[in-house]
């Protein structure tokens, strides 16, 4: 019989006093109840008189130690990652990022008239100036609002990516046409024509953010520096909203090249809520946000080759960008 | 005789029997004489018809809400009709008389006694047997508008119309009476078939509609016309108007002694075609050799009057208020006004008498119907010889004529139109003169090719140093990474 309750308290459960505050495991009424473990104990011929139960034992965990790299790669059917490389002794944090876009906005206006020396205003100052009663230009044309989209390949990590970037913009001036022969005090514009000019600068460019800092020390500032090549469609229509042509006969549309030079300032939106732009990374691969600032030179005027328009200037830039 | 029948009538039930034969014999008389049509049974068709009256076309809903306008009421391009009854399960009644008519309000026209409503024009008075079979007829656009003398005939082709095609608007079409006998000729009540019932409309509308007619042109125009010279062009631009039914406009144009522009204006539009209220009809043009069939229909006389009242000058401010430029002005005499020497519409004697006066002064002040009568000659007379743009939407304020010469002194005229084509002069005669003007790229030229060439590649000539030092630096940064990467 002795045998027969050793087996019995070996088969008890152990129950912790916290689950049972009797101390005593009380079978449960409902019929997802587990089986009593006992029961499965034979019941002992002399079992009349009640039994009482075994006090439960006291238990001690005891921590298990770790599986072996080894044992875990043995067991495993994921196969083990590479160690990614180390950049700067640490790894970036978050998922992995490629690229970066951005969408900007800045005034701007063409630097047509820097060819120009002569008296007065130049060309486009004349059409496009700001103008009195008369239709007379008094100042030179209000700056255009040019937006800008931008994307990056970023190649690799030199303590921030670096890699090769491509925008695009638009720009637009619209003014009424001159009179050619205006006579006496009229005004000499024409309002039923309106002369409109339009460019859309393209860029291919290398470009640089030194994102160390705002990685591993928690500064949310990136400044970066872009590069390269540009070329800008551009077109001149008349009052019947075709490409204007003069008296040689030559179409006023074409593409100028040149180059660019974009240096600014993101300032990384992530401080703001760490948690969330975490979640944002592993749930849509968009590592960072930013808010940036950037002066922007360009030089578009085939690099002083031949005849050409000038269509560079010298402008500020704001915008937002992701990377991811 | 059956055993069971002579049994009876050997019995005491012969008085009931002989009741229940007589019951059957007045029964089987009243199946003889037939039902009265319904006007459900009655299946109508309208089709569009060609110059020599011949049909074309069924009416689609679009010509039910704008085919009939007043050039094809002067022109009398009739509408043809097919009308059908549904034959019944048992013959219909051939004591009852079906009368139709063509018109609106018949109902109450019928009764006689009311000034405004005349009654309408008899097509048909037949028994309904001879509705099984397809009637075939035609009517003039007129009679939608213009009822009969009371006192006179009403039959088609007798009847004399009370109204003309200058004027009216409104819903008509097919009026069926199915006589019950109570009373003598047809009563307001026994209409059955009320205008709007056809099966042109039933495929494709909700709900059932009639053929609109509409004379009128659009009455709230819009005002301060201005004209302003460009390069080979000009610019009208015109205050919107935010009420009336202007569907769209057409700038006409003519040199400064008024003959069209060679190489501008359009075809008149096709007889038979659908219009969506993209143009507009005039009869001079639609019907350049007078009304179709206009010796056989007999509404074609008597309005003569039509053309009486050409000292109407229109609600329309014809006084080209707008401020110009240059030597571009509006003309303040322009006239625009309905003028007594209308060419007549569809009577077939020529010019009308009337009694207007004519003399148009072309201040624009007057009230009413606008113009009944359009000159024949001249811009004014909206002939499509001098249309030199297309279709204007109603809400534009706006329109640029292209391809004129520099320098050169032209006339121009707004016309609005309605929905169903009908056009009235907007504006006064307007003049103006394109002008040269100098865009950017001449500009450009002017000041001593700052702009450069044109075209998108000039790369044929030696770079400067400026440009090598940049591909010189641009190939070091590319071999920098390059060397980076091999690491």
């Amino acid at each position: 019989m002795s045998a027969w309750l050793v087996l019995a308290w070996l088969a008890e459960p152990v129950v912790s006093a916290t689950d049972e505050p009797d101390g005593v495991a009380q079978p449960e009424a409902t019929g997802d109840a587990q089986p009593d473990p006992s029961a499965d104990v034979p019941a002992a011929p002399e079992a009349a008189a009640p039994v009482p139960p075994p006090r439960p034992a006291p238990t001690k965990l005891v921590p298990k130690p770790l599986p072996t790299e080894q044992a875990i790669a043995r067991d495993s059917t994921v196969p083990p990652t590479k160690k990614a490389k180390r950049s700067f002794g640490r790894a970036r944090p978050g998922t992995k990022q490629r690229f970066a876009a951005e969408f900007k906005i800045g005034p701007f206006l063409p630097e047509v008239d820097s060819r120009y020396s002569g008296d007065g205003f130049g060309p486009y100052a004349t059409i496009f100036g700001r103008t009195n009663s008369m239709g007379v230009t008094t100042k030179k044309p209000k700056l255009g609002v040019m937006p800008v989209i931008a994307f990056e390949w970023q190649i690799v990590y030199l303590g921030g990516p670096l890699g090769i970037g491509t925008q695009i913009g638009f720009f637009r001036d619209r003014a009424d046409a001159l009179l050619a022969e205006p006579m006496g005090t009229e005004n000499i514009r024409s309002s039923a024509d309106k002369t409109t000019f339009g460019m859309v600068p393209l860029a291919l460019l290398a470009v640089y953010r030194f994102e160390l800092v705002a990685d591993f020390y928690k500064v949310p500032l990136v400044p970066y520096v872009k590069a390269g090549l540009a070329y800008s469609f551009w077109w001149i229509k008349d009052g019947t909203k075709k490409v204007a042509v003069n008296e040689q006969g030559e179409k006023g549309r074409g593409g100028v090249v040149g180059w660019q030079l974009n240096p600014g300032v993101a300032l990384r939106l992530d401080f703001i809520e760490r948690n969330a732009a975490k979640k944002l990374d592993q749930a849509t691969g968009i590592n960072h946000t930013y808010v940036f600032g950037e002066f922007q030179l360009s030089r578009l005027r085939n690099f002083g080759v031949g005849n050409a328009i000038d269509l560079g200037d010298k402008t500020f830039l704001a915008g937002l960008a992701i990377e991811f | 005789m059956p055993r069971r029948l002579s049994a009876a009538l050997t019995t005491g039930a012969a008085p009931v029997v002989a009741a229940l034969i007589v019951a059957l014999l007045g029964a089987r008389e009243a199946n003889a004489a037939g039902e009265a049509p319904a006007g459900a049974n009655f299946d109508i068709w309208y089709y569009a018809t060609d110059d020599n009256g011949e049909r074309d076309r069924l009416f689609s809903a679009d010509d039910l809400a704008g085919f009939v306008n007043r050039a094809r009421c002067e022109c009398n391009q009739t509408i043809s009709t097919r009308i059908q009854l549904q034959r019944a399960m048992a013959s219909y009644d051939p004591t009852i008389r079906v009368q139709t008519f063509v018109g609106s309000r018949c109902d109450i026209g019928q009764v006689g006694n009311n000034a405004q409503v005349k009654p309408c024009v008899r097509i048909l008075s037949e028994a309904p047997i001879a509705y099984t079979k397809a009637i075939n007829f035609e009517f003039s656009p007129l009679w939608l508008v213009a009822g009969v003398d009371p006192q006179g005939d009403k039959d088609l082709g007798n009847a004399t119309p009370t109204g003309t095609c200058d004027a009216g608007q409104g819903d008509a079409g097919i009026w069926i009476c199915i006589e019950n006998g109570a009373q003598p000729d047809c009563q307001s009540d026994e209409f059955q078939v009320m205008g709007t019932q056809n099966e042109n409309s039933s495929a494709d509308a909700m709900t059932a509609q009639g053929i609109r007619y509409d004379f009128d042109p659009p009455q709230t125009l819009p005002d301060n016309f201005s004209i302003n010279a460009g390069d080979s062009a000009v610019q009208i631009e015109w205050d919107q108007i935010s009420t009336g039914d202007v569907s769209g406009f057409r700038v006409l144009c003519a040199d400064a002694d008024g003959a069209p522009l060679p190489g501008q204006g359009i075809d008149a539009p096709s007889l038979i075609g659908i219009n969506r209220g993209t143009t507009y009809f005039i009869a001079r043009d639609l019907c350049p050799d007078g009304p179709f069939n206009g010796e056989d229909e007999p509404i074609d006389t008597g309005d003569d009057s039509t053309t009486g009242d050409g000292g109407s000058t229109g609600d329309f401010d014809t006084s080209g208020g707008g401020s110009s430029s240059g030597d571009v002005s509006s003309s303040d005499d322009a006239t625009a006004t309905g003028s007594d020497s209308g060419t007549g519409t569809g009577t077939g004697t020529g010019t009308g008498t009337g009694t207007g006066t004519g003399t148009g002064t072309g201040t624009g002040t007057g009230v009413g119907t606008t113009g009944t009568a359009l000159p024949t000659d001249g811009i004014e007379s909206l002939g499509y010889a001098y249309v030199c743009s297309g279709h204007i939407s109603g809400t534009s304020q706006e329109a640029r004529v292209s391809g004129l010469d520099n320098g050169v002194e032209y006339q121009f005229l707004i016309v609005a139109y309605d929905l169903a084509g009908n056009p009235v002069a907007a504006s006064g005669v307007l003049t103006g003169t394109p002008r040269e003007t100098i865009d950017l790229w001449e500009q450009c030229e002017i000041d001593g090719d700052i702009c450069g060439s044109g075209g998108f590649c000039n790369c044929t000539s030696e770079p400067d140093r400026d440009a090598r030092g940049w591909f010189v630096a641009m190939g070091l940064v590319g071999m920098i990474a390059r060397r980076r990467r091999r690491r």
